[in-house]
């Protein structure tokens, strides 16, 4: 009966959602043609009435993918949520849209001519081939929740990180991949449409045939294994179907995060509990709730600009909402993030291995220093041409080792604090406050100097920090809510960062080179403040490190030795966010030092905190020395960032890694 | 403050460089960078050979005139210049634009840098480009040169107008296509919108713009303006070009059927006095020609 009357609550809400977005649809579209002319217009304009034209080429295409868009990304977040058991995963989570967004951004400078066939299928190559990539690592670790969703985000973080670079070293084509990127729905005929149709159709028909065997996947593995079913194949096939799902939707239309994961939340926190109701309803929901937002942008969009990316505009109002959302959820499959790594059995004898890794930084620092590229080739400086140069490569080489260490130590940190050895700073969003800052000095002087961005970026830091402290403290610095609320964090920032630069402003590739993790702004000043933070900061995290050896061993043997739970993960996640934030403002948030640096302290066999937060340091410093000395030369004079490169080189390895590793 | 940013590190490697410069003070530069495209085409455009050029393969691609002599050092990006390849080049003078503020400081301690900005907030940008020119031919002792660039170009678009005509002549609309379904309109206080008054043409794009002139809009805005002429600059991308010619919205513009959309070669928006004349010629060029086409 409860049940029932849950559901009932669910279908009332999804037709109110529903009359809404039609009263809404009626009025504007009223306001624009008299109803008499909507049937001739909509099937026979008047090639002489221009709004009879807009009418049938560009509302109503409009509205129509817009319903097809959300009920797409509906049915995909319902179906990613059930089968990852993770209220949280999403299209985003799994690299769908990176992925196909570094494919567009390939064609568009390197093979325009792909684009004539269409950008969609080249989306869609993009999105198969990320998602490809994540499946392969997944079915070597049994479709484990935990490995999708992380591979999925490094996946995506890295493609993110390549397209950045990519479209730094050719600005003039950043527009249009702007506002791909941020979700326009803007249609000029019926093309779009005519894609879309056939494709959402045929999976919602493959949906409902497998509806009935998904609902096996509540069980836990052993229990379905006895019934005769392959749990991994239903998952793979229903991820699969989900993946389809979503990379056709962005594919056509772009990034439109928040739809695919509210709209399964909502038909499931207005009672739909059943998996039936959450398939049937999520996808209503979704549509029509794309339907009003992009009503609602399309009104607004002749007072304040011409054109506002509804994909940027449902994050900025989604995010705000999940965040609400998140500490009322309850966690299905509850500790989902707290699988352990397996230690590796070898122990490392440690002298030795910091003689090692001292001797590789010392290197890697004169080498750095050293040698260098100018017009006539590779050089070793001469006293000369050292001194000429050394202004310009010594705070870089400092800023580098600095910002390496400290985003390995970080690492560490939070991949104790949250019990996950695959979460990194980038996770915290800590590098999209900064972004925001930057935005906000942007707006406020059209040249900003140096210290003001520097003033905005630290705001903008300490204000993440802050909502992540805040969230924290209402779930009792559960691991979980820590990432989570991060991830939700980062896309509301990044929503904020792609609709300032889907505008179009030529500023955006300023903002574009810091993402990408450039310490090009790197010079004396910028370097004795970064060691100025750096020093005590590092300083403080070995004080830490008995917390750091319990907090992994769960919470109960952490009571049990007499720690104080809420205190030792308040001081650890504070000293980790402002090594993150001290990091990422010299050197951008896209770096993968957080995430490598611990992982090959931990693979050297260093499984206590402090020889962990040592040897993670000397890493994180010796790849962020390399990869920015390995930045300057290669396409010299252009630069790559030392963040790309240090993701070239890191992330390969952890998906390599991961896939070899045993479950 | 001072004392922290300073001192720290490699202050006593960069007082050679300091010392070196103030040598260089009073005189005529004569090996000079130049971070921005707009800058570099008017310096050589005075006659003048700059020492290092940024991103010169992407200049030759969407500036291509006027072409930069050879042996143009490359300096890297427009808005991250090589600070190695800056130092190395040994410039008495960095010429640069406002926009690149926060980088000013460390090419200070290069050399001595000149500061120009076309694109301000409120300022026109024709006018920004006249002046920009002077100071910039004042800094290199080339204001004789300055004198008669301008008033060539003066001369060039009074002669353009007069080919013209006073024939009646429909609003403009100049944009720059980025997919079929959006664009890049330039609005009244874009160079070219500046241009477009020169030469006594209506802009038809009256909405408010960025800085920089332009506004980002769908074709459903353009849609707004079925009396206009539409005029595209490249690089046009082959899914725009199959929007013009197939059955959508961009197809079935007015404009488009009435045959008033035109193809222009790259123009440089963002440019300096120089692209406004190329920009003109090009405008009244394919005018002109329509005019031809519908009197024949």
């Amino acid at each position: 009966m409860q049940a029932e009357l849950r559901a009932h609550r669910a279908v009332l809400l999804t037709g109110a959602v529903m009359a809404l977005a039609v009263g809404l649809v009626l009025v504007r579209a009223a306001g624009y043609l008299p109803p008499s002319s909507w049937f001739a217009a909509a099937f026979h304009p008047n090639a002489e009435n221009v709004r009879e034209l807009i009418f049938h080429y560009s509302s109503l295409p409009r509205l129509v993918t817009a319903l097809l868009c959300g009920m797409g990304l509906g049915l995909a977040g319902a179906l990613f949520q059930h089968i990852l058991r993770n209220p949280l995963a999403s299209p985003t989570t799994l690299g769908v849209e990176a992925g196909a967004q570094l494919a567009l951004t390939i064609a568009t400078v390197w093979a325009p001519f792909l684009l004539g066939g269409g950008r969609e299928m080249v989306a869609l190559a993009g999105g198969l081939a990320s998602t490809g990539v994540i499946f392969a690592v997944a079915w070597a670790r049994g479709f484990s929740s935990l490995s999708l969703v992380l591979t999925g985000l490094i996946t995506g973080l890295f493609c993110g990180s390549l397209t950045v670079a990519i479209r730094l070293l050719n600005q003039e084509y950043i527009t249009s991949l702007f506002i791909w990127g941020a979700g326009s729905l803007s249609q000029q005929d019926w093309s779009v449409v005519l894609y879309l149709l056939p494709r959402v159709a045929a999976a919602m028909a493959v949906t409902a045939l497998i509806a009935r065997p998904l609902n096996l996947l509540t069980l836990d593995d052993t229990s379905a294994g006895s019934l005769g079913v392959s749990l991994p194949l239903l998952r793979g096939g229903g991820l699969l179907l989900a993946v389809f799902l979503t990379s056709t939707v962005t594919s056509a239309v772009g990034v439109i995060g928040f739809i695919g994961l509210a709209a399964p939340q909502v038909a499931r926190l207005s009672g739909a509990r059943r998996l039936r109701d959450r398939l049937i309803l999520s996808p209503l929901i979704g549509g029509f709730l794309l339907v009003i937002v992009d009503q609602c942008v399309q009104a607004a969009s002749g007072e304040f600009a011409e054109l506002l990316p509804t994909g940027a505009v449902t994050a900025l109002f989604g995010a705000p909402l999940l965040l609400w959302l998140l500490p009322r959820l309850r966690l299905a499959g509850a500790g989902w993030l707290a699988e352990r790594a397996t230690a590796p059995a070898r122990r490392a004898r440690q002298t030795p291995l910091f003689a090692i890794l001292s001797g590789l930084l010392i290197l890697a620092v004169i080498v750095a220093a050293v040698v260098g590229r100018g017009p006539d080739g590779f050089a070793v400086a001469d006293a000369d041409t050292f001194a000429l140069l050394a202004p310009w490569r010594l705070p870089r080489v400092a800023v580098a080792l600095m910002a390496g260490a400290m985003l390995a130590v970080a690492g560490v940190l939070i991949q104790r604090l949250t019990q996950n050895p695959m979460a990194s700073p980038e996770i915290l969003g800590i590098g999209t406050g900064v972004a925001l800052g930057l935005i906000v000095a942007m707006i406020l002087s059209p040249a900003p100097s140096r210290s003001l961005q520097f003033a905005t970026g630290s705001a903008g830091a300490l204000a993440v920090l802050a909502l992540l402290l805040w969230s924290g403290v209402r779930s009792r610095f559960s691991p979980d809510f820590l990432l989570l609320t991060g991830i939700a964090l980062s896309a509301f920032m990044d929503a904020l960062v792609v609709s300032f630069l889907a505008v179009g402003d030529p500023r955006a590739s300023q903002l574009l080179a810091w993402i990408a993790g450039s310490t090009y702004r790197a010079d004396d000043g910028s370097a004795g403040m970064t060691l100025a933070v750096a020093m005590p900061l590092l300083a403080a995290a070995p004080l830490l490190s008995r917390w750091l050896d319990i907090l992994p061993l769960g919470e109960d043997a952490a009571r049990g030795l007499g720690v104080d739970l809420r205190l030792a993960r308040f001081s650890l996640m504070l000293l980790a966010a402002l090594l993150t934030a001290a990091a990422v403002l010299v050197t951008g948030p896209l770096s993968f030092v957080g995430l490598v640096g611990p992982h090959l302290a931990r693979m050297l066999g260093l499984n206590r905190a402090l020889p962990q937060l040592a040897a993670a340091a000397l890493i994180g410093a010796v790849l962020m020395v390399s990869a920015d000395w390995v930045g300057r030369l290669v396409i010299y004079p252009l630069q790559l960032p030392a963040g790309v490169v240090a993701a070239l080189i890191g992330v390969p390895y952890l998906i390599w890694h991961l896939m070899r590793r045993e479950r | 403050m001072t004392a922290t940013r300073r001192g720290i590190l490699g202050a006593a490697l960069a007082l050679p460089v300091l010392i070196g410069r103030a040598g260089a003070q009073g005189a005529v530069p004569t090996r000079v960078a130049v971070v921005d495209w707009g800058l570099a085409s008017t310096m050589v455009s005075l006659g003048l050979v700059p020492a290092g050029v940024t991103e010169i393969d992407l200049y030759n691609r969407w500036v291509s005139e006027p072409k930069l002599p050879a042996g143009v050092q490359d300096l890297g990006l427009r808005t991250e210049p090589n600070m190695e390849a800056l130092a190395s080049l040994r410039p008495d003078l960095i010429v640069t634009t406002p926009f690149s503020a926060s980088v000013i400081p460390m090419m200070e301690r290069i050399a001595p840098t000149l500061s120009l900005g076309t694109f301000m907030p409120g300022a026109e940008p024709l006018e920004r480009s006249r002046v920009v020119t002077r100071e910039l031919a004042k800094r290199l002792g080339a204001e004789a040169q300055a004198g008669s660039l301008l008033d060539r170009i003066e001369g060039s678009f009074d002669s353009l107008r007069r080919r013209l005509g006073d024939r009646p002549r429909r609003p403009i609309l100049l944009a720059t296509f980025s997919d079929a379904r959006h664009a890049r309109v330039y609005g009244t206080n874009s160079l070219f919108g500046n241009v477009l008054a020169r030469l006594g043409l209506s802009n038809a794009w009256q909405r408010p713009t960025t800085f920089w002139g332009f506004s980002v809009a769908d074709t459903e805005a353009v849609a707004a303006y079925p009396e206009a002429q539409l005029f595209y600059h490249d690089p046009t991308s082959p899914d725009v070009l199959r929007g013009f010619a197939g059955d959508g919205l961009l197809g079935h513009l007015p404009i488009v059927r009435a045959g008033r959309a035109y193809r222009l070669p790259a123009v440089w928006a963002y440019g300096d006095v120089v692209a406004a004349e190329r920009f003109a010629t090009v405008l009244v060029d394919a005018l002109v020609a329509r005019d031809g086409s519908h009197a024949g």
